[in-house]
């Protein structure tokens, strides 16, 4: 509460004295001046007219009682904004939320603490000192003042809600007699509840400041989105910085957006070349130093782990015929490439899998890959000798093909055939290939053909310039299979070689999206934390963190059990953040009746040099104001300049001219400055004085 | 000249000054010429003298030699040739030793000593006899003269605010000047002045001010004292008895002028910001030593 308070009230009694002091100073008239004056005898019958004496000038008693006022304001100990006073009777709890929201302004709250149980000490309370984010140990522990101070220093603010359940059975109305409620401005769970309970002991400390946060980064549409949660009473401009791992593996500022926050929730969209998003780490809101402004980010984001299949290669072949080949070229700038067997890639957990030229599985892989695939795995297979060889998907659908294949191999354009290599359609618009440019350059000679089935249509992505399907794909479960009815490498076709290539591949791994571990994934097993966030914002190693049941973290409470941070199984990671997309930052609501502390009481200040000094200030005038009244200003003021006047050495020369001047007998004119009568006067008087010469014996 | 003399001889100094300033030349072509030769002056009646006078008869109890026998012969009757009565004029001055006179940037007094030397020295070289009222010596002329009358002058101490004025018995026909601020009690003064005029002594009063008690620039309250403490005012809005005081101040040079012209004295009031030689001059004119 923002105000004037006094050191010695008491003092100001003394502004009662100002009446009087009015009429005592009206009532006597200036000090009266000591003259010297012969005429004095003349003076002797004479009566003031005035029977008043002559009275202070009313602007003089009103410089005089300011002067007076001020004086006795300043040596009362005028204090703006004061600090609040906490004053009451008997044991006293100081409860802190101390979640992440209320580490922003930790250090105040703090000092506030201590400000308080400062005052409790002075009243001889007792006083317990409880973190709400903390679990309750046992029951309310009243000590002395003393015992609580020692405590502050202990406390610190946690990077996960208060604990509201778990203390409104240890918070009951007898035990206190006020409650300090350090609110961190959340609406959390169960607030209400506990609130109710003490409703009418609760004094509430609040930060005026909002609470502010970022949510952890996801990946669509080529940018990676964020988003910040304002609860800021006002706009604000907050500064967004990507972090990632430099190439020496330190981590830096990788992207950096001023956004202006004018929602409760703020998009932010960062667009990042693939090699730097690959590298992304966390999200933060520059310099807001709390749990809830940075978000880690695990595989979500990341691009995705590609693992490359082949049949094994019988010979040494040469580079470029490798089937792989071009495919490895075009993603490795990109993805994570798996070059290994299907079984140890299935390990790995790609998110997409490119079969080159790959014939029938073995079942239990055909199974493990369809589950994989169900899970939203993207399966891109091309065709090849092998391919048609093994017959599969002929007579009826292949789970791991997208179409039914007719039996046999289509040559366009080669020594046996008719007709010439077939150029590509243009991609029409429900293609993911859509937009793209199709060079005039690339022929497809050699194709697997779909059966014209039914639904044969719906799964074509692209077609060659006769109608046949070039590229089919189906779903399967959250992902879907893709077909190239030709070749990865050079064999069949000249596709591979051209830019088209890449950039489908590229339509293709975007379309699939990056998959964060899922739910059922992380189910059963146990993870392990490897870094953590504490309530200020700091990323530390989680040393000495037990593990963490998936289950828990499918579905995140975060608290002491599960601190928000980074999970590891294996070569997975989840992040668990303290905000989340969906997360809608809601503010504490307190009845009007409860009591309220600033938290950030303006600076008090000591006003009584300014009262000191305006006081002394006004004398001065008052001193000035004083001689012009008894008309001794002026006089000293002419003393000077007089003295100014005679030091002037022009003088000198005058004061000759006059002594002649007085000395003989002189004619003289007076110059007006008007050249032509001074002109006229001097000649004049030039002729007097010559005839007065001739005639007279001046 | 403003500074006040330390002594009697730069007071002379200052008064030679001031006197040598002045048309002497003028002052002796329209006076002096004629009436000032030897330092005597006619008395427009039968005395002695050396100028001639007038011849009348003879009458009985004449002295022989008296009768003037050229122009007894022209005729039957006997005439005595008279002379015109000639006497040397003197003249009294009266300087206030007062302490009231010692007021002002330019003290009342100086200006009073400067003027009384003044025309102390132009009365010296007219041959006639000057002295100081109030001291015992009786008039004489001359450069002795004059280093007494400084001396004197500059010599004195005042004891009173205001001097009072002691009737000394006057020769008859003698001539006085009066240089005072008349400031002190008026019945004393108008006693003394009047006993003064009885004798039968014309002269000139000339009341010395100081520009402050002419224009009485005051304000506020203020606590007047004379000079030597002796009487005191509190004034406690001066300005609003400006009026009063004037009004005061000029009943008091009437009261002197109507003074002046029962006595057929001349009075006039010289204020110390006005320069002294018209002062001088003024006081030459009024004492028509004719």
């Amino acid at each position: 509460m923002a105000g004037l308070a006094f050191l010695t009230p008491w003092l100001l009694w003394g502004l009662l004295s100002l009446p009087a002091l009015y009429f005592l100073l009206r009532a006597t008239p200036p000090a009266p001046i000591l003259r010297k004056f012969p005429a004095v005898a003349l003076l002797m019958g004479l009566q003031d007219e005035e029977n008043t004496p002559d009275r202070t000038p009313w602007w003089l008693l009103l410089l005089r009682l300011a002067a007076i006022a001020a004086l006795i304001i300043g040596f009362a100990g005028p204090i703006l904004n004061p600090d609040d006073r906490v004053s009451g009777r008997g044991p006293l709890v100081v409860a802190l939320d101390a979640s992440w929201a209320s580490a922003q302004d930790w250090q105040r709250r703090t000092a506030k603490v201590a400000e308080i149980i400062a005052q409790a000490e002075q009243d001889d309370r007792p006083v317990a000192l409880i973190q709400f984010s903390d679990a309750p140990k046992g029951a309310l522990q009243f000590g002395a003042a003393g015992v609580a101070r020692d405590k502050i220093a202990g406390l610190a603010p946690r990077a996960w809600a208060p604990d509201y359940a778990a203390w409104k059975a240890r918070l009951t109305e007898e035990d206190f007699n006020e409650l300090i409620w350090f609110s961190d401005g959340l609406d959390h769970e169960g607030r209400a509840d506990l609130r109710s309970q003490i409703d009418a002991k609760i004094t509430v400390v609040q930060s005026d400041r909002g609470v502010i946060g970022i949510s952890p980064m996801t990946f669509e549409d080529g940018e990676i989105l964020t988003s910040i949660k304002s609860l800021s009473p006002s706009n604000s401009i907050e500064r967004v910085e990507v972090l990632g791992l430099d190439p020496s593996g330190s981590l830096r500022v990788l992207a950096l957006e001023e956004v202006e926050v004018t929602a409760r929730s703020q998009d932010v969209k960062f667009e990042l070349p693939t090699e730097l998003r690959n590298r992304v780490r966390q999200v933060r809101l520059q310099g807001v130093r709390s749990a809830g402004a940075i978000a880690l980010t695990d595989d979500s984001i990341r691009s995705r782990k590609i693992a490359l299949i082949s049949a094994k290669e019988a010979a040494e072949g040469g580079l470029l015929l490798s089937s792989l080949h071009y495919v490895r070229e075009a993603l490795s700038p990109t993805a994570d490439l798996i070059e290994t067997d299907l079984e140890t890639a299935l390990l790995a957990n790609p998110d997409i899998f490119i079969f080159a030229d790959i014939g029938r599985l073995p079942a239990i892989e055909t199974d493990s890959v369809l589950e994989w695939i169900e899970e939203g795995g993207t399966l891109v297979r091309f065709a090849g000798p092998r391919l048609i060889a093994s017959e599969i998907g002929q007579r009826e659908e292949h789970p791991l093909l997208p179409v039914r294949l007719r039996s046999g191999g289509r040559d366009l354009g080669g020594a046996m055939s008719w007709g010439e290599p077939k150029k590509l359609r243009v991609f029409d618009e429900n293609s993911p290939f859509f937009g793209l440019q199709v060079p005039e350059e690339v022929s497809v000679a050699s194709q697997v053909l779909a059966q014209p089935d039914p639904n044969l249509s719906d799964r074509v992505l692209a077609r060659l310039e006769d109608g046949t399907p070039l590229v089919t794909a189906k779903d399967h479960g959250a992902g879907r299979v893709v077909l190239f009815h030709t070749t990865a490498n050079a064999a069949w076709t000249d596709l591979p070689l051209s830019g088209l290539f890449l950039k489908m591949l590229e339509r293709l791994s975007i379309g699939s999206g990056a998959r964060s571990v899922s739910a059922e994934a992380m189910q059963g097993l146990v993870w392990k934390p490897r870094l953590v966030i504490n309530g200020v914002g700091d990323i530390m190693p989680a040393d000495g963190l037990a593990g963490i049941d998936g289950a828990l973290l499918a579905e995140p409470v975060l608290g002491e059990d599960l601190q928000p941070g980074l999970y590891e199984n294996q070569d997975r990671a989840v992040a668990v953040n303290v905000i989340s997309g969906e997360t809608d930052l809601k503010a504490a609501q307190w009845p009007a009746t409860t009591e309220r502390l600033s938290l950030t009481p303006a600076e008090a200040r000591d006003l009584k040099p300014i009262f000191l000094s305006f006081g002394i200030l006004v004398l001065l005038i008052d001193i000035l104001a004083s001689l012009a009244v008894s008309g001794r200003l002026f006089a000293k003021i002419a003393a000077v300049v007089l003295a100014l006047n005679f030091a002037h050495p022009a003088d000198a020369q005058d004061e000759a001219d006059i002594i002649e001047a007085v000395n003989n007998t002189v004619l003289a004119y007076v110059i007006t400055g008007d050249p032509r009568m001074d002109e006229t006067s001097h000649a004049g008087l030039r002729g007097l004085s010559a005839e007065l010469y001739r005639r007279t014996a001046i | 000249m403003n500074a006040s003399p330390q002594n009697a001889a730069e007071l002379r100094a200052g008064a030679e000054a001031v006197s040598s300033g002045l048309p002497a030349l003028l002052a002796r072509a329209e006076h002096l010429a004629a009436t000032l030769a030897l330092g005597a002056h006619g008395r427009k009646r039968a005395g002695q003298g050396e100028d001639f006078w007038q011849y009348r008869m003879a009458e009985y109890g004449d002295d022989l030699r008296r009768i003037d026998w050229r122009r007894s012969a022209k005729s039957d009757k006997l005439f005595i040739r008279q002379k015109e009565w000639q006497a040397a004029q003197s003249v009294y001055f009266w300087v206030d030793p007062g302490a009231s006179m010692a007021f002002g940037d330019v003290p009342k007094s100086d200006r009073a000593q400067l003027l009384a030397l003044a025309i102390a020295i132009l009365l010296s070289k007219s041959g006639e006899r000057f002295g100081l009222l109030d001291l015992p010596e009786p008039p004489k002329t001359g450069e002795t003269q004059l280093g007494k009358m400084a001396r004197a002058m500059m010599g004195r101490s005042a004891v009173q605010d205001y001097a009072k004025l002691v009737p000394v018995a006057l020769p008859k026909g003698s001539r006085a000047v009066f240089l005072s601020d008349f400031l002190g009690d008026w019945d004393g003064l108008r006693d003394a002045l009047s006993r003064v005029a009885d004798q039968g002594v014309r002269g000139v009063l000339m009341q010395v001010l100081d520009p402050a008690e002419v224009a009485f620039p005051f304000k506020g309250r203020t606590i007047f004292e004379s000079m030597q403490k002796s009487l005191s005012f509190e004034a406690r809005r001066a300005d609003a008895l400006r009026q009063a005081y004037l009004d005061k101040l000029a009943q008091r040079s009437e009261a002197l002028q109507a003074l002046a012209r029962k006595t057929g004295w001349r009075f006039t009031q010289h204020v110390t910001d006005k320069p002294a030689q018209s002062a001088v001059l003024w006081l030459y004119n009024a004492l028509e030593l004719g």
